[in-house]
């Protein structure tokens, strides 16, 4: 890749009248790497990529690359390519001209214009495709096209604003597959805007979880997934449910019992939230050992078969409902338990994580 | 289901007459004008008593009809190269400026079809007087220009409105200028509503009367205002020899725009 | 990574210490600036060429219907108001604008209410003969109606011989003639828009009228009228305010005996040189028509007014 220092985006302030899009925001973003900006709408995340590309002008900040200041820059020259979810694809052109189209603005010879068009095809996999009409192609077609049409001058930086979300969920798994190899093929620095955390997950070498305008949370997606933050990232990210704490440190009371825990980011003495994932959760007999186990004790109250899960609802000492989920192999099916019947709820101590409450 | 079976025909039958009456009323008197412009009566007599094409003849002899239908065209051709690129113009800055300006800088464009035109017309005469530049030809062209303009910045609006910015920022990002990306990309997926636009600012030059009876006399005396002149003093057949020749070629250039809006609607 | 769940906040904490509180905030409201320059310098040729010809000269105007005699006085619109022949004029304009106008909605009603339920094809056809008359130079419809209502045209002789007449002048010169040629050229404007309103109507909605039991003459004025009547008024309104403002067909088919407010300011010009009674007269129909214009985009919206139209 030509990038080999990294992206240095610091301190971007933007806002719209009274409302902040962006306040601060600072990261760094590697050569190489595969980051994506996850959040819900409104979280400021397409505003960053729009900043990047030079489309949106914030009030302050600064993107330098290799010392070079890319925020003042018009995007004609930031050397970066996009691609939109809507494809955005030149209509009046075929699809080799639309390839075609950034090399115009790049000095090198027909021999190597001609080398890059057909590469960039080969890797998209559309080798046989360079004559036909953008009218002639399926949505992934065109996707692959807008990507190669974004690689095919080697920019310094790629930029995908929602990709896939156009595409059927069953083309958007494949295209999923389909970019993480093209990324390991090449290793363009690619910067990828979502809100589908699935996506983020599978694809990222590092998520930025953002809200409100900021980032809440920057790692790779075991660390975003296993090691939340705060109450945000952990309910954004996974099938959550909290359980209400005071945190003491390494350990936390939760209702009679005291969970010991295995990381938290709540100061000494706080209210906070032990993270819940349901596939982390089980039940135990109220009888049974509990080393190296958090647990406190429920009551089933209902289950529900769903073909490969049976989902679980135990209701704690103070009310609070709980859902968990079981495979339904023979042996788990052979030791469900009744409604009604008490048990507890268990976690392992490695497992157990305490966030902030939001203020 | 638009039927509304529940009314029966025959009572609906008047409605059925009543509207093929006014449709008749809007279309017939224009095929009034082609039979008596094959007249042989200096009479506007109607049915004609007999037929020839001496109106025609009258017109294609008249060095003074000829003279005006050449500086109906040399306006038109002229209005229709000011006012386009000046309404395609304002039309971009209107759809990318932000919404507050975009409706303002819209409502003012919009002024010369809100102002009567008579009030143009002598606001129009009154600064060519004291510029001493009445009825020049690039005076003419400029007075239509204005009254073309907002025809052309809704056209081309329109056309904007279709159009994907986001393939204009692809263009940017990929290394066009704004100029390059509005050429290679905008442009060419605009061109029919432009196409549109450049025929309205032509049609619009070559109709107008009220303003052209101040500014555009002398050498350069359009068209319209000496039909109007000579409707107004000594009606002849002459007229209906050129109003059919204007009949056809506005249905030819209705067609046209008919033509170019389904290519585009496609 | 040992930075596992590292927090973010911190880190900017430091960041804003080691670098300046607001890096490139000067260059980037200059690139601001110069972007909305570049936006507005679009619109400079239009706003020229409206300035100079339009809005300039017509403040000149005003500023002329203003002065008299070297000094200011309200005179030229007091004689608007008292004078019996400005009346006349005044009068007469809006008295035929009010008939065409109303002529307009009573026949084109109709032809918008059976268009909009015909089938596509017919509707197509239906619409092009609406259509067609806008193509065509307003000269040469004029002209049109000066042969057929004419002392040779078909009608008139017509009517002597069955005896209704001995006025070979019935239709043409008077403001009859005048009101036939003005409705020709009105009818579109007032049906193009209507048309487009009861187009997008849910003709569901009558036949749920008709199957609650209404009968459909009162299914129609009960449910569907109500419905159309923003796109009435917004035929009435272009119509009306259009023909306050006519010159070519009063001035053809009036043969000098109908004056309307247009006819009038150019007859103060060519004939008169009478710049300040012109003016007063052409900010009195500005005024009037604007008035209109602003009161209907505010009680029936301006998209109903302005979207519907060409």
């Amino acid at each position: 890749m030509k990038t080999t220092r990294p992206i240095e985006i610091r301190q971007i302030r933007k806002s719209y009248g009274e409302f902040v899009a962006l306040s601060d925001v600072s990261l760094t973003i590697q050569p190489g790497e595969f980051i994506t900006f996850l959040g819900p709408s409104g979280s400021g995340k397409s505003t960053l990529l729009m900043i990047i590309a030079g489309f949106t002008r914030p009030e302050t900040g600064s993107i330098l690359v290799e010392s070079q200041e890319l925020v003042t820059m018009p995007p004609h020259k930031r050397d970066i390519g996009l691609v939109f979810q809507n494809y955005a694809l030149f209509p009046h052109m075929s699809v080799e001209q639309n390839v075609a189209f950034p090399l115009r603005y790049r000095s090198m010879g027909r021999a190597e214009k001609r080398e890059r068009i057909s590469r960039a095809l080969e890797i998209v996999r559309l080798e046989d495709f360079g004559a036909r009409s953008i009218d002639a192609l399926s949505g992934g077609q065109k996707q692959r096209v807008a990507l190669a049409r974004a690689l095919v001058f080697d920019p310094a930086i790629l930029l995908m604003d929602e990709p896939l979300s156009a595409l059927d969920k069953k083309l958007r798994d494949y295209m999923q597959i389909e970019l993480k190899r093209i990324h390991r093929e090449i290793g363009m620095t690619t910067v990828y805007v979502t809100h589908d955390q699935h996506e983020a997950l599978t694809m990222s070498d590092r998520i930025a979880v953002l809200n409100h305008g900021r980032i809440m949370q920057i790692g790779t997606p075991k660390e975003i997934y296993e090691r939340p933050v705060n109450h945000f990232v952990a309910d954004f990210i996974g099938d959550t449910q909290f359980l209400p704490a005071e945190v003491d440190g390494e350990t936390a009371r939760v209702g009679a019992e005291v969970f010991r825990l295995a990381h938290s980011s709540v100061d000494r003495g706080q209210k906070g939230l032990i993270v819940l994932r349901p596939e982390k959760t089980f039940l135990v007999g109220r009888d049974e050992q509990r080393e190296g186990i958090n647990s406190i004790e429920c009551v089933v109250v209902g289950a529900t078969y769903q073909g490969g899960s049976v989902l679980i609802e135990a209701e704690l000492p103070w009310g609070q409902r709980i859902h968990l989920r079981r495979s339904t192999n023979a042996g788990t099916m052979s030791t469900m338990p009744d409604p009604g019947s008490g048990m507890c709820l268990a976690i392992h101590e490695s497992d157990t994580i305490a966030v902030e409450d939001d203020p | 289901m638009r039927d509304l079976h529940h009314i029966s025909f025959w009572r609906r039958s008047w409605l059925f007459l009543v509207v093929l009456a006014t449709l008749l009323f809007l279309i017939l008197p224009i095929f009034v004008v082609i039979p008596v412009s094959f007249s042989d009566s200096q009479y506007l007599t109607f049915p004609p008593p007999g037929y020839s094409l001496r109106w025609y003849s009258a017109f294609i002899e008249s060095r003074e009809w000829q003279a005006s239908l050449r500086a109906s065209l040399t306006a038109a051709t002229l209005t229709m190269l000011v006012a386009t690129p000046i309404g395609v113009m304002a039309a971009y800055a209107i759809n990318s400026a932000a919404p507050r300006w975009a409706r303002l800088a819209y409502g003012v464009v919009l002024l010369p079809l809100i102002v009567p035109h008579i009030l143009i017309a002598i606001a129009v005469f009154y600064v060519y007087i004291k510029l001493r530049v009445v009825n020049s030809m690039p005076s003419i062209v400029f007075a239509h220009a204005l009254l073309a303009i907002p025809i052309v910045t809704i056209t081309v609006l329109a056309g904007l409105k279709s159009f994907d910015m986001k393939q204009e920022m692809v263009a940017r990002s990929l290394g066009a200028s704004r100029l390059g990306a509005f050429f290679f990309v905008t442009l060419p997926q605009i061109a029919p509503s432009v196409v549109c636009a450049a025929v309205f600012a032509f049609a619009t030059s070559l109709d107008e009367v009220i303003v052209s009876l101040f500014v555009a006399g002398g050498e350069n005396t359009v068209l319209t205002r000496r039909m109007f002149v000579a409707l107004r003093d000594a009606i002849t057949p002459t007229v209906a020899a050129i109003s059919t020749i204007i009949i056809v070629a506005s249905l030819i250039i209705a067609g046209l725009i008919l033509l170019l809006n389904r290519r585009t609607s496609r | 990574m040992s930075t596992a769940g590292s927090l973010i906040p911190p880190r900017t904490q430091q960041h804003q210490a080691a670098e300046p509180a607001a890096p490139n905030a000067v260059a980037l409201a200059r690139q601001g600036r110069r972007d909305r320059l570049l936006v507005l310098s679009l619109l400079l040729p239009a706003g020229a060429l409206l300035l100079a010809l339009l809005i300039i000269p017509v403040g000149w105007l005003f500023y002329l219907s203003l002065i008299e005699g070297g000094e200011y006085s309200l005179v030229h619109y007091e004689r608007i108001w008292t004078m019996r022949s400005y009346q006349n004029i005044l009068w007469t304009t809006v008295k035929i604008s009010v008939i065409v106008t109303v002529i307009c909605a009573v026949v084109g009603y109709p032809t918008a209410y059976l268009l909009a339920q015909l089938p596509g094809p017919l509707a197509a056809v239906g619409l092009a003969m609406v259509m067609i008359p806008f193509w065509i130079s307003i000269l040469v419809r004029t002209y049109a109606w000066l042969i057929l209502l004419g002392a040779r045209g078909p009608i008139v002789p017509f009517l002597q011989q069955v005896g209704l007449t001995d006025n070979p002048f019935l239709l043409l010169y008077n403001e009859t003639g005048t009101i036939i040629g003005m409705v020709h050229v009105m009818l579109p404007f007032f049906i193009l828009p209507l048309y487009a309103n009861l187009r997008s109507f849910d003709w569901n909605l009558m036949h749920a009228a008709a199957s609650m039991g209404a009968p459909p003459t009162s299914a129609f004025f009960r449910v569907f009228l109500p419905m159309s009547l923003a796109g009435i008024w917004a035929g009435v309104v272009l119509v009306f305010v259009q023909s306050i403002g006519f010159y070519v067909t009063p001035a053809l088919l009036g043969g000098g005996r109908v004056t309307m407010v247009s006819m009038k300011i150019a007859s103060n010009i060519q004939e008169y040189f009478d710049w300040g009674a012109a003016s007063a007269l052409g900010v009195v129909l500005l005024l009037i028509a604007s008035s209109i214009l602003i009161l209907a985009a505010r009680l029936i919206g301006g998209g109903q007014l302005w979207g519907t139209t060409r």
